[in-house]
């Protein structure tokens, strides 16, 4: 099998901006998580905050099954995990081209400012920082034929009305 | 302070000390009229006197803010200071503090600001900026990862701080680029105006945004990719896993915070009999149920936002989806905004308060400051003192939500009657005249904000005594609210250790809602702040730090904070509260009846236990010296002080 493409059943990462506040807890925990460092420009999931529409959404590899990037990548350091189907990228062989950012889909590439080297979520080897981390759970890893079917908490800000009703509305 | 002390000062400070985490060990220094930029060290002698963000900018206002000097005048300095654990993997560690002389009271001034702008000040490399001068024409300052550059702000002068926003993430081609700029109400030196960053967050107390203004620095754009080093990793993670654990089995924190953030004060104060109602006339708001926390998420909270992170998640993003006020949107109401346009202006349609703050947001102006200003203006015009003739013909009758957001954007643009309001609640009192100062419900100059001080007398006795004006916030804990029980003598002294608990965040760098307001009870709050605190500080810079020292720290703050007051000629009699609440009587409520008739035996109480003269307010030389500030005290001693 071509590691282009993959049919493993596997589990992916999801994100629910309702339940997102921008806190930006999953980029920092990403960080720390690969690097030891607090430091969230290195982290391989960001929060696109908008502070105009107050919308925030958690963005991060969707590990595609047909992911464009593996076959860019002009010294063959992406690779799919065997294991979680991840896209990974091996850091002794990228050089930095860029050839993968362009490349992506939905832009969750990153060139880390530090070694200037490709960034993408791994997955955590399977066992994700961000979602152990999310206050919210807005960042949830679930096998991929689940992913219409999420388990959205109710968050404590949600309006109380339909639970408050009167004997004369129900 | 005479340059000779201060030189002393730097003979003791090492300045090529390699700070290991937390400080990034570099200040910019900014020339505005000469549109220089300078990196200089950061000097180890404040770190180790001062630690950090308050600290800094009360001592730095006290070395180098000459007596003499005009708030809105070129000699003025403006500070932001991202404090040592800002930016950090400390749990709400997003804060940082704008200080310079406050426009508005003359004195001490500084304002305290979340989002996302400190954390990226230290990823761009700098733990403080210091702005001087005046530019000759409008600029603002970009840095990006240790570059600093001072740009023409031709263009973007006289724009609200949406657009101002926009302009510069499109100038820069940058959309992470994070942004604190002045809206107009800055530019047009109203001495109420704040430094709004990522829109919705302010610097906002002190009138800062009208320094911002008198420089002609519309807005200061970071951007850095450095984070912040920590010295002893895996002792930091143990206390930062250690706090998580706290704030998850508090329900103040992990379910209050998150669900209603501040607005649940709006029901608790309003229950107490002292929440802020047409100007203070009154603590009960007959129209609390239109605009309190269950009134605000039922309608309009769309969703929790959150500053840089924090898990606790108060700020509101709210939207209005049809009436009157349909398509208004703004990060909030914060408590203090829903009773500043709310009760204390009579007013209880919850949407046009959420109005009145999307416009403050907009303009540059301090929701609490402004509502409280309006409210003075509605009862002037309630005692007859003002008519349409003063008012550029606006009904200024309680709860007249069209004249109250004309007012705010009539101060915001110094227009009319707002040009009269604009330079503040006393101020205004004085051009009014006709003894209107009885209406102006202010201490110093700077107007009351929260809760009625009849209602909780020895806790907000912090209005009396607070260094900056009328200050909700120096002492801002729910622990503090039973000390009426006590003898006087005991409770001015835990009122003056809550004081020095309080200003633990300032100097820090995290936020005082969740480790210190929203607590389920007193020692949770002295767990967070200061046990935690002081083990998140010392694992964070390897410098390391008992409780005590901390507190000392805190003490010196406050201490140089008195002795920069006192200087200007501040002095007990200063230390006192409006008339109304030490002459009227709550009208109605829990409280009723009740006037503030303790703060003269519980002034003497808490100076003594600050070591602050009962005479004068002012911090003893015993005082000075045992909190290491003996150039503090010759300065005042020559200066017959």
């Amino acid at each position: 099998m071509s590691s282009l493409t993959t049919n493993v059943s596997r589990s992916i990462l999801v994100a629910i901006p309702e339940l997102c506040t921008g806190c930006r807890i999953c980029e920092i925990r990403c960080a720390f998580r690969h690097y030891g460092q607090y430091n969230p420009a290195r982290a391989r999931i960001i929060v696109a905050r908008n502070d105009e529409t107050g919308r925030d959404v958690p963005q991060a590899c969707r590990q595609c099954s047909k992911c464009p990037v593996i076959a860019v990548c002009p010294t063959s350091a992406i690779s799919r995990d065997e294991k979680t189907g991840a896209v990974v990228i091996l850091e002794e062989k990228c050089n930095s081209c860029g050839l993968c950012v362009d490349a992506c889909l939905f832009h969750t590439i990153f060139i880390d400012p530090t070694t200037k080297l490709a960034l993408n979520c791994d997955l955590c080897g399977g066992d994700p920082e961000c979602v152990k981390q999310c206050p919210w759970k807005a960042v949830q890893y679930v096998p991929i034929e689940q992913t219409s079917k999420l388990n959205k908490p109710i968050p404590p800000w949600a309006p109380t009305k339909s639970v408050n009703v009167t004997v004369e509305d129900a | 302070m005479s340059w000779s002390a201060v030189a002393a000062r730097l003979e003791k400070s090492d300045l090529s000390l390699q700070f290991k985490g937390g400080y990034t060990g570099k200040t910019l220094e900014v020339d505005l009229r000469n549109r220089v930029v300078s990196e200089k060290p950061l000097r180890s002698d404040l770190v180790d006197d001062y630690i950090g963000g308050r600290g800094f900018t009360s001592r730095l206002q006290y070395e180098e803010i000459d007596p003499s000097v005009d708030p809105l005048g070129p000699e003025n300095i403006l500070i932001f200071a991202a404090p040592p654990l800002t930016g950090s993997g400390v749990p709400c560690s997003s804060r940082f503090v704008v200080g310079c002389r406050s426009p508005l009271t003359g004195i001490l001034g500084d304002a305290n600001c979340g989002g996302n702008w400190g954390p990226e000040l230290k990823f761009s490399g700098y733990d403080m900026i210091i702005a001087r001068g005046r530019a000759k024409k409008p600029v603002y300052l970009s840095i990006n990862d240790g570059h600093a550059e001072i740009k023409d702000a031709d263009h973007i002068w006289g724009k609200d701080t949406k657009e101002t926003e926009r302009i510069i993430r499109k100038d820069l081609g940058d959309e992470k680029v994070q942004i604190a700029a002045i809206g107009q109400a800055g530019e047009n030196l109203v001495r109420v105006a704040s430094i709004m960053a990522n829109l919705d967050h302010a610097a906002a107390r002190s009138g800062v945004g009208a320094v911002m203004g008198s420089k002609k620095l519309k807005a200061v754009a970071v951007r850095g990719t450095k984070g912040v080093e920590v010295a002893e990793v895996q002792d930091f993670e143990n206390a930062v896993k250690d706090l998580m654990q706290v704030f998850t089995s508090d329900d103040q924190s992990s379910r209050v915070l998150p669900g209603y953030g501040s607005p649940v004060l709006v029901t608790i104060h309003n229950g107490l009999g002292g929440m802020a109602t047409r100007n203070w006339q009154t603590g009960v708001f007959e129209g609390v149920q239109k605009i309190d926390a269950d009134a605000l998420r039922d309608q309009y909270v769309v969703k929790a936002r959150a500053c840089f992170n924090c898990p606790g998640a108060c700020d509101r993003d709210s939207a209005v989806r049809d009436g009157e006020f349909k398509g208004v949107h703004v990060g909030g109401p914060e408590y203090f905004t829903i009773v500043s346009f709310g009760s204390k202006l009579g007013n209880d349609n919850l949407a046009s308060i959420l109005k009145a703050n999307q416009l403050s947001n907009l303009y540059g102006l301090d929701c609490a400051s402004t509502g409280g200003i309006i409210g003075f203006a509605m009862e002037c015009y309630e005692k007859g003192l003002i008519d349409k003739k003063d008012t550029d013909g606006l009904d200024l009758s309680w709860g007249n939500y069209k004249s109250i957001l004309e007012l705010v954007r009539k101060m915001a643009f110094r227009e009319g009657f707002g040009a009269v309001l604009a330079d503040g609640v006393r101020q205004a009192a004085k051009a009014i005249g006709k003894g209107a100062e009885r209406y102006a419900i202010h201490v110093k100059g700077m107007d009351c904000v929260t809760i009625d001080p009849r209602v909780l007398k020895v806790y907000n006795l912090r209005y009396a005594v607070g260094t900056r004006g009328a200050d909700h916030l120096r002492i801002s804990v729910m622990g503090a609210y039973g000390l009426d029980s006590l003898p006087l003598d005991e409770a001015a002294r835990k009122l003056k250790h809550w004081q020095d608990i309080v200003a633990i965040p300032d100097t820090m760098g995290f936020c005082k809602f969740p480790y210190i307001f929203f607590s389920g009870a007193a020692e949770i709050t002295v767990k967070k702040s200061l046990t935690l605190g002081t083990r998140l500080y010392s694992s964070a810079t390897g410098i390391h730090l008992t409780e005590s020292q901390v507190l000392t720290v805190s003490e010196r703050v406050a201490a140089t904070e008195r002795a920069h007051n006192a200087r200007l000629g501040i002095r007990r009699k200063d230390d006192t509260l409006p008339r109304r609440f030490l002459e009227e009587p709550l009208p109605e409520g829990p409280k009723k009846g009740a006037v503030y008739d303790i703060l003269d035996p519980l002034l003497d109480e808490f100076y003594k236990a600050s070591g602050c003269d009962t005479q004068t307010g002012i911090p003893t030389r015993e005082t000075l010296m045992r909190l290491g500030l003996e150039d503090v005290a010759q300065d005042l001693k020559s200066l017959k002080v």
